[in-house]
């Protein structure tokens, strides 16, 4: 049986939980990160002292 | 968010000098309030650190996390139906409350973070990626992606109003900061970008004001600020709910700028009454002085906290909030907060601003 949660809440940002199931037994959980703001890549190429006022927001 | 009727009635009765309110409005406010089960809200939580959701916690730390977490019964003035990070309800159990809300007149739709328009890249030419699916919010109304959600309930004709909370929700904010992949804008950029559902426009990049960029606009107040103080968005809410016509439910959004944020708020510069402040020709309100930032002992040292901030990087002088005069982390009704970042020491980012962050970076460079 496939047991699917979207959205978790309750945390800061966004999952999903899928979760299979055999006879009550838990057989296989994919975890699922559903957001991408691409930090890293805003990053590239500032003034390194940004770092400290962009990335407090993640 | 259930902040008690009674709660909120005294906090807007000593802030009423604060939000505008007079006594007659106060009077509407209370009636607003009777308002059966209280005004529905809607939070969606779209590409954001939420952030603004913690400082919005802040403001109500004299109701009981209970209080925030129950919905129902007479006394209450807002009910938070939907809201990601507080709602108690997993899964389907809390997306059928969002699309049973958003099915009745009249709800209230707050977004918080910036909406990603972009179609993630694949080198699998099998992949079933599609735009938008850079943040998934789960299935409302048979939507997924923040994008879509927020595009169907921005324009339902239940939507009594939006608040755009945060300056990602209003301008792009820090996702749609240069270098950014997803796509990512605000609010009013997205109905004005072609990118809505059933948009006829092109998706070039060029903006247009079509006819749902003037829908969504007319019932939209952006609440920008990085995170925005608590007292702004419970501000803004007081307002409308007391000028709330009870009988046709017509809105009537506070004054606002050309950038859609509420002039009680957002009106003057952070310099106008700032500590610092080093005044003009014949006024002196600060110490005079300017942090010297090539003397590495200035910065920071709490002997010097009347100097100006201006060269290293303080962008006060063009940014508009009331932060000088409000200040952060009230402790109690009516007061005004403990400190704020120019007060203790950190130059001002602009973060009220639309061009926040790009135009605002180097932060610690004079721009």
């Amino acid at each position: 049986m496939a047991i699917k949660i979207d959205p978790v809440t309750r945390i800061e940002g966004h999952l999903a939980l899928e979760v299979n199931t055999t006879s009550n037994i838990v057989t296989d959980v994919e975890c699922q990160t559903k957001l991408f703001r691409g930090f890293e890549l805003i990053m590239r190429d500032r003034n390194p002292r940004d770092a400290v006022i962009l990335t407090q927001r993640i | 968010m259930l902040i008690s009727r009674r709660q909120f009635l005294k906090y807007c009765t000593v802030a009423a000098g604060a939000l505008g309110l007079s006594a007659t409005d106060l009077i509407k406010l209370d009636k607003a309030l009777a308002l059966e089960n209280g005004v529905k809200v809607i939070w969606i939580n779209a590409a954001t650190c939420s952030g603004c959701s913690t400082s919005l916690l802040n403001s109500v730390y004299y109701a009981t996390i209970q209080e925030v977490l129950l919905s129902g019964g007479a006394l209450q003035t807002l009910s938070l139906e939907y809201h990601p990070t507080v709602m108690a309800a997993d899964g389907t159990l809390a997306t059928d409350q969002a699309e049973a809300a958003s099915s009745v007149f009249p709800f209230v739709l707050v977004v918080e973070g910036s909406i990603q328009v972009a179609k993630p890249y694949s080198s699998n030419t099998s992949s079933t990626a599609a735009a938008g699916d850079f943040c998934q919010v789960g299935t409302i109304n048979d939507k997924d992606t923040a994008m879509d959600v927020i595009d169907d309930l921005a324009q339902s004709d239940n939507c009594l109003a939006v608040l755009c909370v945060g300056t990602c929700a209003a301008f792009g904010g820090i996702p749609a900061a240069e270098g950014n992949i997803t796509g990512a804008m605000g609010l009013l950029d997205y109905f004005s970008s072609g990118s809505y559902a059933g948009s006829t426009l092109p998706t070039s990049g060029d903006f247009y004001y079509s006819d749902e960029w003037h829908k969504v606009r007319e019932k939209t107040v952006n609440i920008p600020g990085c995170p925005p103080n608590p007292n702004w968005i419970v501000g803004t809410i007081a307002y409308m709910l007391a000028h709330l016509d009870l009988s046709s439910l017509d809105l009537t959004l506070p004054p606002l700028d050309s950038l859609r944020r509420p002039r009680m708020y957002y009106g003057e510069r952070i310099c106008n009454s700032c500590d610092r402040f080093v005044g003009t020709a014949g006024v002196q309100i600060g110490g005079g002085k300017f942090i010297d930032n090539e003397d590495p002992d200035q910065i920071g040292d709490p002997g010097l906290r009347t100097y100006c901030l201006k060269y290293i990087g303080c962008k006060g002088s063009r940014t508009k909030s009331d932060c000088s005069v409000r200040k952060w982390h009230s402790p109690g009704y009516g007061s005004t907060g403990i400190n704020w970042c120019v007060g203790a020491g950190a130059p001002c980012q602009g973060c009220t601003g639309n061009y926040f962050p790009d135009q605002m970076s180097p932060f610690h460079y004079i721009r």
